[in-house]
């Protein structure tokens, strides 16, 4: 059993938010109590997939096809807050494995978690 | 014989319910084995589990262990509605799986994903195999009494 031969080739598209995302501006930008309370949501919802480190290495990793992103990449690192907002909020299901947390987390806990993102750029 | 039985039953649970459809889809599953549904009445997955006592009422502690688990363990895929997140809603799951299915699901998790219908059928819809959690059978009874709590059974 596998993906409808459709997802699949939806799959290995590039995911990319719409530009009005990218003009939404981060109400927490770079604030260390945010931070802080990413690091944790992060740590409950994002690790089982993304790995703890987030390099999408997490647990559940191995069986993901799309596999997970690496939230340490240029490819995260280089898109607006705006757009990571975004891919939280809407996930990409049913394409890949990637839930929409819009109604398990409230705004406020997806901003800390695009805070908690920024600090995992690779050096 | 044992096998194919509850292969029958799996397939069979599977035209009744899947679990991760998040409602607008349909269920396009084959229902080529309904004709043999009398044989098997219940699945109990793959495993060792084929016999668990419920107790009644609920064991407290057993629900707070359970939930400390989820809140470690399962909260990042499985909400306590009836709502698809990763993984389905746990709302209803004591209804639509045996606590055999469940506790072997959650301790036999990759058998389970390679052999058993019904999970096999959730890896499509959810496009995701659950991880194996590497948890002890206690840790198991003590989520299945959490699921029962959060189903509003005593």
């Amino acid at each position: 059993m596998s993906m409808s031969s459709e997802s699949k080739v939806q799959a290995k598209e590039a995911w990319v938010a719409p530009a009005s995302a990218d003009k939404v501006a981060n109400p927490l930008k770079g604030q260390p109590d945010a931070i802080a309370a990413g690091k944790k949501l992060y740590g409950t919802y994002c690790a089982v997939c993304h790995g703890a480190k987030g390099k999408g290495d997490g647990i559940a990793a191995a069986g993901l096809n799309p596999k997970p992103a690496d939230h340490t990449s240029a490819k995260v690192q280089n898109q607006t807050d705006g757009a990571i907002y975004w891919k939280i909020t809407t996930g990409r299901a049913p394409i890949a494995s990637m839930a929409s947390y819009e109604k398990t987390l409230t705004e406020t806990q997806r901003w800390q978690l695009v805070d908690f993102i920024r600090t995992l750029k690779a050096k | 014989m044992k096998r194919i039985l509850s292969l029958i039953a799996a397939s069979l649970s599977v035209f009744f319910y899947i679990g991760c459809n998040s409602g607008n889809q349909s269920d396009n599953t084959s229902n080529s084995t309904a004709a043999k549904k009398d044989s098997a009445k219940q699945d109990n997955g793959i495993g060792k589990f084929t016999n668990i006592r419920l107790t009644h009422p609920l064991d407290d502690s057993m629900i707070s262990r359970g939930k400390l688990l989820y809140d470690s363990r399962c909260i990042s895929c499985h909400k306590l509605t009836d709502e698809k997140l990763v993984g389905p809603g746990w709302k209803g799951v004591t209804d639509r799986r045996t606590p055999e299915w469940i506790m072997n699901f959650i301790t036999n998790t990759n058998v389970m994903l390679d052999s058993d219908l019904v999970a096999q059928q959730l890896v499509v819809t959810c496009i995701t195999r659950m991880p194996n959690q590497n948890l002890s059978d206690d840790q198991a009874r003590a989520i299945l009494e959490f699921m029962r709590k959060n189903d509003g059974k005593n």
